[in-house]
């Protein structure tokens, strides 16, 4: 199976498109923010410019594998780093789940508030399904993550399970929420 | 989870039942330990932190002792299972019925420590606090010099509480510091680590048998059996004797460690249904079950006995700590055999698996959890 080479998605404000070297830095910046690390179980703590390096590395080998879509969002064509959202945990479309993936986002701190995220959202679930002809979407975050809810929930997520002691939050065993997107909600 | 204020606990046992995890056996004390016993006391550490064990010198005492701890219910003498050999002591006791606590205690002899004995007895024997007694809280205490024993309690998950000053007696007018730890049946769960290499074992559930696939021996009625409509929709499996063969060799293969399958047999060795622990996944500790049962072997409780064995073997020989079983939301004997052997219902995915007949079908997600 041959996989898509990195695309460009944007609404006109919005510009998604692969991490790239130049945004090291400011990822870095992002991730020194505590709240991040409050409900990322994956990033590494503390976070450093070669942890950014590590992780722009692996955006580029998971676009070519097919194993990852990872998207910087900007403000603007070449704009300052917004976040960072991406489809992962890909089951192939000849499964009988009939082709799913996960969403996994975030947002820098200054940069909440503004709607971003479930813009961003949008344009990568439309991606998945229209593109990637993904048949369903999953979202999970760990009990308690009130605004990763609300923007799942606003591009049309429904919530449909709390998986108790599922997730991993460093070290412990947490409960966590899953909520699915098929194509036809997506708004 | 257990709901304060809820649920009563269960008294304590009369006799301590027998617990095997993590490579232990945990068993009642008998009165031909009473050399072992000698041996746990004889030791420096063991007279300077076990007040209980300070006066043991003599045989006598030392039956006195244990006649003293199986009259006790949740008492367990810790021996290696494979030699019988006594390693040490752990119990439970000072029960609070009302307020649904207790507290534990522990202690090894001095050539069974720095092995992870100690931990692995008290993780066992809080598992059975909280989940077969109903405990809401353990409590911990130990002298706040005895450094080895903080390392036990925090590494089980007791979380420090405070000093308890003057609290323990040494025996000779003085007093040590006690260190106090406890956990809530409601903390996380500790995490292992590590999860045990396990090859193909058979397990007896009930009446019937979970035996390792035999492709030369199985083939043909598996493939008897996947080609019943219900089993074709919901479990699509093996239609030729080739596929089958092939199935029954993939599933007699643990050699990859993410699943451990089996085929359900009666005594006759009549082939009545199979399970799976699948999708075993070694950093989350989880897993997947699946099972069906044969047409003709419906309604005789083999799918309850085959899974509630199975999901015995996940959380101990395999080490897992949660199991999720999923099933198409019109197989409602699935839901109700999923209810009966204790997977509670979590939730409902829309559209997330495509059936035998092609359609994509909305199902139940349930899970259990070591700890439930």
């Amino acid at each position: 199976m041959t996989h898509p080479a990195p695309v460009t998605l944007s609404d006109g404000d919005l510009v998604l498109s692969c991490p790239t070297p130049d945004l090291v830095p400011e990822i870095t910046a992002a991730c020194q923010d505590r709240e991040l690390h409050r409900w990322m179980e994956a990033l590494p703590d503390p976070y450093t410019e070669e942890d950014a390096a590590t992780f722009v590395r692996g955006c580029a080998e998971n676009w070519a594998t097919g194993k990852e879509y990872t998207f910087a969002i900007r403000a603007g064509a070449g704009g300052r780093l917004l976040g960072v959202v991406s489809i992962h945990d890909l089951v192939q479309l000849t499964a009988p789940s009939g082709g799913m993936g996960e969403v996994g986002f975030w947002v820098a701190a200054p940069e909440r508030g503004h709607g971003v995220l479930p813009r961003a959202l949008r344009l990568v679930c439309r991606y998945g399904f229209e593109e990637l002809g993904l048949a369903r979407m999953e979202w999970q975050a760990e009990v308690g993550n009130v605004s990763s809810l609300r923007a799942a929930e606003k591009v049309g997520f429904v919530f449909e399970a709390t998986c108790r002691r599922r997730l991993l939050h460093v070290g412990e065993r947490v409960d966590g929420w899953l909520g699915g997107l098929l194509p036809e909600e997506l708004r | 989870m257990s709901q304060p204020g809820q649920a009563a606990m269960a008294p304590p046992p009369e006799t301590a039942p027998v617990l095997e995890s993590d490579g232990l056996r945990l068993r009642p004390w008998q009165l031909d330990d009473a050399a072992g016993v000698l041996e746990i006391a004889d030791d420096d550490v063991s007279r300077r932190f076990s007040p209980s064990l300070r006066t043991v010198f003599t045989l006598v005492e030392a039956e006195a002792w244990i006649e003293m701890r199986r009259q006790r219910g949740a008492n367990w003498a810790v021996v290696d299972p494979a030699t019988g050999e006594l390693l040490g002591r752990v119990g439970l006791h000072h029960f609070d019925l009302d307020d649904r606590c207790a507290e534990i205690g522990y202690g090894l002899k001095a050539t069974a420590r720095g092995a992870g004995v100690a931990r692995r007895a008290v993780q066992t024997a809080v598992d059975y606090g909280f989940g077969e007694l109903g405990l809401a809280r353990i409590s911990l205490e130990h002298a706040l010099d005895n450094a080895a024993s903080c390392g036990v309690a925090r590494a089980t998950g007791f979380v420090p509480e405070g000093v308890r000053r003057s609290a323990i007696s040494r025996g000779d007018g003085t007093y040590d510091d006690a260190h106090l730890h406890a956990r809530l049946a409601s903390d996380p769960l500790v995490l292992p680590t590590t999860r045990p290499v396990v090859a193909p074992t058979e397990v007896v559930a009930g009446a019937y048998q979970l035996c390792i696939p035999n492709p030369e021996l199985d083939a043909e009625s598996v493939a008897e059996a996947c080609a019943d409509p219900m089993i074709s929709l919901y479990n699509a499996g093996p239609v030729t004797s080739e596929d089958a063969y092939a199935w029954c060799r993939g599933r007699a293969d643990w050699s990859d460690q993410t699943h451990a399958s089996w085929l359900v047999k009666d005594t006759a060795g009549l082939l009545l249904g199979t399970v799976s622990i699948f999708q075993i996944n070694d950093r989350s500790l989880g897993g997947q079950v699946g099972y069906w049962v044969a047409a003709p072997a419906r309604g005789r409780g083999v799918g309850t006995a085959a899974l509630t064995a199975a999901t015995r073997f996940a959380f101990g020989a395999l080490g897992l700590v949660r199991l999720e079983l999923y099933h198409a939301i019109d197989n409602e004997a699935s839901c109700r055999l999923a209810s009966a052997a204790g997977f509670a219902f979590e939730g409902t995915h829309r559209q997330s698996y495509r059936y035998g007949d092609g359609l994509l079908r909305d199902e139940h997600s349930h899970a259990r959890l070591a700890t439930d």
